[in-house]
């Protein structure tokens, strides 16, 4: 039946739909809706758990640690909650700990603006942990993605058996739309191995060889985890290479954004083209390659100051124009403020 | 297409009546969309609410000029429209005491609230059933809230008569009261 939904309650209900029977998570505009809905739920069904924990980190580590015990486990934060589980992404990718992460985004540093809409946390999902490591990025820009790519995010969590992050913002978290969730059709990636109990298993934060005992000084067993664990994440990613693409043949310029200023600047496709990401990492290469060929301007608008941006022109190996959108004001007026100032004419 | 923003501070009931009246254009087939953008004092803080309703999909949920604002309160800047109403003194096109409406016909200021929903419907030319609008409200206070967004929705002249009356009868007692 159709309905009308807010993006953090499909991200809630896709997480159900999923199989997830473990949420552990400390209140955190503008993420908090997902716990409180998961606190209800746990109140409801007593076959799923609900913690809510003394801070960030120790909810991290509790669905880390539900995971390993069997269940499809999440948790859901915004910035700065997000900095404070960095080191439990971590552990997750070195443990291969097939767990999701919800970050709704908000102006930081720090505190920031609570309310306010950013997109400021993007190179953190790359690059916030120690070491190496190849995080599946999701970003969807409505409500009804919001739901499905819940379940994919659990779905590429348990094949790649790493924690996925699925990225929204206080705008699309916030967001209510008109959505039939029954009619949203994604199939539901099983439980990849055994729960703790099944057998003699080890799970280290330290490096390890095939049977998780830890290998702290081997270089060679190392490079051959690693190389395994890369090659892992490039085949399921693969499966999920998800974009938008609108072409502008009367354009020169095209215009890449994600997340919340995709849905903002929507309306520009008829001056110029569009591409979005909904795949943030590890980044649709190829994609990009292929479309930007065309266009003699490549734009980056979002809400940052160039975080995706600059990760663009590396993977082009061409001059971007970068569009940043910052403070917690979202909208077409300003977008095509920068663009008419970064082009040099008059966008209307 | 309809592009509507409703302006207040936290706890004047901005999400109470924007939710509603997005979950009345659901049930009425249209394509919503319902922002919230506010800031994180929870009361007394500006809070907005970008309303959209089409046939059709929608792409850009951030409205920057409205067909019609309602504006409870001047905390939130900078917002446009081509028709403003609001309560009386907060320099709108049409002004209103839905305040002293609420007090005066219901009891309570935060009816004022409803009253202002249902100027808003008619003004939009939202036609609902009773049902259709006791569903779509919040379960506390639902009756008294039905009869004051139908108030609203059917606001006469001498209505408007009576709140200015109430208004200006708190006024004097409050200056009395200083005294």
């Amino acid at each position: 039946m159709k309905r009308l939904v807010e993006g953090n309650e499909a991200v809630f209900l896709g997480a159900l739909k999923a199989g997830a029977t473990f949420f552990a998570g400390y209140p955190i505009t503008p993420s908090s809706e997902i716990l409180a809905l998961a606190a209800e739920h746990a109140a409801r069904d007593h076959g799923f758990k609900f913690i809510q924990s003394e801070d960030e980190i120790a909810a991290a580590n509790a669905i880390i640690g539900a995971s390993l015990a069997g269940a499809k486990s999440f948790t859901a934060t915004s910035g700065p909650g997000f900095s404070l589980v960095q080191e439990a992404i971590g552990y997750a990718h070195q443990a291969e700990v097939p767990t999701v992460f919800v970050n709704v985004q908000r102006v930081g540093p720090a505190t920031g603006m609570p309310t306010m809409p950013a997109q400021q946390d993007i190179l953190q999902t790359k690059y916030g942990s120690s070491g190496d490591y190849y995080p599946l990025v999701f970003y969807p820009n409505s409500v009804e993605e919001c739901y499905r790519y819940a379940i994919t995010a659990f779905n590429a969590a348990e094949e790649s058996m790493s924690p996925v992050i699925l990225l929204s913002d206080a705008f699309i978290g916030h967001l209510n739309e008109v959505v039939d969730l029954d009619a949203i059709e994604v199939k539901v990636v099983p439980r990849s191995r055994p729960p703790l109990g099944t057998g003699k298993r080890s799970f280290s934060g330290l490096a390890h060889d095939e049977e998780g005992n830890p290998r702290t000084a081997d270089a060679e067993v190392y490079r051959k985890w690693l190389s395994k664990v890369k090659a892992r994440h490039e085949e399921v990613a693969a499966r999920y290479s998800d974009f938008k693409f609108k072409g502008n043949t009367s354009s020169d310029t095209l215009i890449i954004s994600y997340g919340i200023v995709s849905r903002v600047i929507a309306p520009l496709d008829s001056e110029f083209a569009l591409f979005r990401p909904i795949r943030i990492f590890p980044m649709l290469g190829p994609e990009l390659q292929h479309y930007a060929q065309g266009y003699k301007k490549i734009v980056v608008i979002e809400a940052n100051d160039g975080q995706y941006g600059c990760l663009v022109e590396r993977e082009l190996k061409r001059e971007v124009i970068q569009v940043p959108l910052l403070g917690g004001r979202i909208s077409l007026g300003l977008a095509k403020k920068g663009l008419s100032e970064k082009l040099g004419r008059e966008v209307h | 297409m309809g592009k509507l923003i409703i302006s207040g501070e936290g706890g004047q009931g901005v999400r109470v009546i924007s939710h509603t009246l997005a979950t009345l254009l659901a049930s009425l087939g249209y394509e919503v969309s319902l922002l919230y953008d506010y800031d994180s004092a929870v009361r007394g803080g500006m809070s907005v609410a970008h309303l959209i309703f089409d046939k059709q999909p929608i792409d850009n949920p951030v409205i920057e000029e409205a067909d019609i604002l309602l504006k409870l309160s001047d905390k939130a800047k900078g917002l446009r429209a081509e028709k403003t109403i609001g309560q009386i003194g907060l320099c709108a096109d049409e002004e209103i005491p839905f305040t002293e409406l609420g007090i005066e016909v219901f009891g309570k200021e935060v009816f004022g609230n409803m009253i202002a929903l249902g100027r808003l419907m008619t003004l939009m030319g939202i036609e609902v059933s009773e049902e259709e609008l006791a569903q779509a409200l919040p379960l506390k206070y639902r009756e008294e809230n039905i009869s004051a967004v139908l108030f609203g929705y059917h606001l006469k002249e001498e209505d408007l008569e009576r709140g200015l009356k109430s208004r200006k009868r708190r006024n004097c007692k409050n200056n009395t009261t200083q005294l």
